[in-house]
């Protein structure tokens, strides 16, 4: 799958983690009645398209993302969400809806890392997932998103914000 | 003018003095300096001739000169005011400006609109959204079914395109924005807050009077 001719034209199947139904404090059953809130088209091309943005006019680097796209259902992503927390030590501040805050332990060059997630819907079976930091240093922030979160996200990513795979 | 090269700075067309740019901009003189200063390694990256070239914003942007997308080509078109094919440094400055984070709420909204008005008819019409769509998965490398497509457009311009024509025209965007404020995050770049610490200019490259600013 790494010779690009084999893989032209291929699109792997992503197939989301099964997980077993966790009902906690009614969160659950709220996910499972409504959907996550619309993301609609002018958001999404004005969040996903690296075209529009302008800031790597600034940047030396490709910026990395801070958004991705997801095949798998809210909940899923929601729960994924959290079980990384975990593996970070992070704590999760609060969880609700589609939408969560999770905190670092250690304290880092600017406090505790805080990073809030948001789960929206473009179309079903394509969901948007935004981080945002809410507190701590951006650098640490940026290092968390590219470093730990990415590889343990790889398996409910569909796409990253501004990254072009595409052969042409 | 003989042999005897003047050592003022080379030509660059269209560069127009700092202090009349600031006059016309939120930025003060030193951050149209240092905006100079970024235009100059930009302008200079392919041909050096004191212009932007599409694909030198290009490089600018994607680090790869050859890269080109939709969205790309249509702010390159909106920053090249005079449709020239080249960005000066008067459309540079006066184009970023529009994303100043204390330019005006009405500039970067008819900016925006503008922007997704691909084809200037001033509407943007539901088969341009398509356009845009469809474009962005293919360089995303998403897949998704014509039907789900459409149903994104018709969800959005249920929202959007209040007098039912199928196009969405300036009023219609004006509301619809100030019901979805995140859609004019693109419109502000923080980092012309603190340009000049990115971009200093060299003190003897001033040409402003320390005293005039």
């Amino acid at each position: 799958m790494r010779v690009p001719w084999f893989s032209k034209g291929f699109t792997r199947s992503i197939s989301c983690p099964i997980l077993d139904d966790q009902v906690e404090d009614g969160q659950e059953i709220a996910r499972t009645k409504s959907p996550p809130p619309f993301y609609n088209a002018f958001e999404f091309i004005s969040s996903m398209s690296s075209g529009f943005d302008l800031s790597n006019l600034f940047e030396n680097k490709r910026k990395s993302g801070s958004l991705f796209t997801s095949k798998c259902s809210g909940s899923t992503i929601m729960a994924t969400l959290e079980t990384v927390a975990k593996t970070f030590n992070f704590r999760v501040v609060w969880s609700k809806g589609y939408k969560l805050k999770m905190e670092g332990e250690s304290e880092g060059r600017k406090g505790k890392l805080a990073v809030t997630a948001e789960v929206y819907e473009v179309a079903p079976e394509v969901a948007v997932v935004e981080f945002s930091k809410a507190a701590g240093d951006t650098l640490e922030y940026k290092k968390f998103c590219e470093e730990d979160a990415r590889p343990a996200l790889k398996d409910i990513v569909w796409s990253w914000q501004g990254e072009n795979n595409c052969q042409s | 003018m003989g042999c005897f090269q003047s050592v003022a700075t080379k030509q660059f067309p269209g560069r127009e003095d700092p202090v009349a740019l600031a006059s016309q901009t939120a930025f003060s003189v030193s951050e149209v300096e240092a905006l100079f200063e970024l235009f100059k390694s930009i302008s200079s990256s392919v041909i050096d001739d004191g212009l932007i070239s599409k694909e030198e914003f290009q490089l600018a942007l994607f680090k790869n000169r050859k890269k080109e997308n939709l969205f790309s080509n249509r702010i390159f078109d909106l920053f090249d005011v005079k449709g020239k094919g080249v960005i000066d440094f008067g459309d540079f400055v006066r184009s970023l400006n529009v994303f100043h984070p204390n330019a005006s709420q009405e500039d970067k909204i008819n900016f925006s609109f503008t922007l997704y008005d691909m084809d200037g008819t001033g509407y943007i019409e539901r088969q341009e959204v398509k356009q845009m769509l469809i474009a962005l998965l293919c360089e995303s490398d998403m897949k998704l079914a014509d039907e789900a497509i459409e149903t994104i457009l018709d969800k959005t311009f249920l929202e959007a395109d209040i007098n039912r024509d199928g196009k969405i025209d300036r009023s219609e965007w004006l509301n619809f924005v100030g019901k979805n404020p995140s859609l004019l995050k693109i419109m502000t770049l923080p980092y012309l807050r603190d340009i000049t610490t990115t971009f200093p200019s060299f003190v003897f490259n001033s040409e402003v009077d320390d005293i005039a600013t």
